[in-house]
């Protein structure tokens, strides 16, 4: 067999058996190994190794596009729980390493993954410090701190835990509006107030008459029954 | 369902892409439809034994997942089987790792063949694949690469990292060895 001295149609080969030259190229191709033993023996195996690949195994396209990422009009990808809601066949992909690696191998998800972490462990670390904080409990706003926000006037025996008061303070403050008719009563809350102005505040309540000397006694739930709802205003 | 039917031949893969981008999921299929074939062809002639599709399929979940760094400069086909030629790597990189077998940059690569052999039914065919097994993983590249796939030069030196030149060498030293082997 005579060796082939045009190193461009042979080049041009393999685009000849996949159709890939315009017509005139074509045609000058094969012209070319009709008169070309070599170039005619090397197209025969070009087709030899394109028909022997063909034999790969057909591929379940629906499965695959199942495992793709969800486009967004946001920009972000999403990956599928679920498949392509038109072909079922995408749903029954079965959860596998190969998936989990896929899914931790997408940054969206891992940026999601730390962005949840971090806030989770602030919010934690902000909860725990009012939980810790001392003066945080006192000045909670729900119904266990109810009475320290604002204390009656009115004198209530049977509620010994709403004293009544008639409250006056020597330490103004923007908060605390004290008024020796109606009693101590003060907006706001008591984390804005000063040690100082919680130590005179709590010296002048204990001077107050209407208090009790001493602590309470434990009331039965029965007698309590203004103050049942556990809320004391 | 017939995942081509609303598509149009002229739709090319970049008009594909951005409907898919602009949220018709099933854009993505006929992509699929389109390349996953020529994946699965490149990824046997490599030597790929097992899990094709799987193979296959991370290529278009990697690829999809980073849709927006393909500007376009190379065919989407180009594109994917560069993400699974590394894959591929990858793959041949940890099974070496777990097993001590035969890397992709080894010498003896004729047990990546077995699994395909059994299924080429013509005796010619399993004789250029055998053939083509003494190839260089960068000869067996190009050449299937240049054959089978039928991309230009500078597409596969663009898969492969190299040039164009490089790859025209490599393809011409593939295809004399296969019929040097051939004719013995």
């Amino acid at each position: 067999m005579n060796k082939c001295v045009s190193a461009e149609m042979r080049d041009a080969l393999p685009d000849f058996v996949h159709g890939k030259l315009d017509a005139t190229r074509m045609a000058d191709v094969r012209a070319h190994i009709a008169n070309c033993a070599e170039c005619a023996a090397e197209v025969e195996l070009l087709n030899h190794v394109i028909s022997s690949a063909a034999l790969t195994p057909a591929m379940d396209v629906a499965r695959i596009a199942g495992a793709l990422p969800l486009p967004t009009r946001h920009g972000f990808l999403l990956h599928r729980g679920s498949g392509i809601a038109a072909e079922p066949d995408a749903r029954s992909i079965a959860p596998n390493s190969s998936t989990r690696h896929r899914t931790w191998a997408n940054p969206f998800v891992r940026i999601a993954a730390v962005a949840a972490i971090v806030t989770a462990g602030g919010l934690s670390l902000l909860v725990g410090r009012d939980v810790l904080r001392p003066e945080a409990q006192v000045g909670q706003t729900g119904p266990a701190a109810a009475p320290v926000v604002a204390v009656a006037p009115t004198p209530a025996p049977a509620a010994p835990i709403e004293p009544p008061v008639a409250p006056k303070t020597s330490s103004p403050s923007p908060k605390v509006v004290a008024s020796a008719a109606t009693g101590l009563s003060f907006a706001g809350d008591l984390q804005e107030l000063s040690d100082d102005h919680l130590e005179t505040l709590l010296g002048e309540i204990e001077q107050m008459d209407a208090l009790p000397q001493a602590e309470p006694e434990a009331m039965e739930p029965s007698v309590a029954g203004s103050g049942g709802d556990g809320s004391n205003r | 369902m017939n995942p081509g039917s609303q598509w149009s031949v002229e739709d090319t893969d970049e008009v594909l892409i951005e409907r898919w981008k602009a949220g018709e999921s099933r854009a993505a299929t006929e992509i699929v439809r389109r390349h996953a074939d020529a994946l699965a062809r490149f990824a046997s002639s490599a030597g790929e034994r097992e899990e094709i599709e799987e193979l296959v399929q991370d290529t278009f979940v990697r690829a999809f997942s980073s849709l927006d760094s393909f500007r376009g400069e190379s065919s989407l086909r180009t594109w994917l089987f560069t993400i699974e030629r590394r894959l591929m790597l990858d793959r041949r990189r940890a099974e070496k790792r777990e097993r001590n077998v035969i890397s992709l940059d080894g010498l003896d690569t004729a047990t990546d063949y077995d699994a395909l052999d059994k299924v080429v039914a013509s005796e010619t065919a399993r004789r250029v694949r055998r053939a083509m097994k003494s190839l260089s993983p960068m000869q067996r590249d190009v050449f299937t690469m240049r054959v089978e796939q039928g991309l230009a030069y500078k597409e596969i030196a663009t898969i492969l990292g190299t040039t164009e030149g490089a790859a025209r060498v490599h393809y011409h030293n593939a295809i004399g060895a296969v019929k040097e082997l051939l004719n013995e």
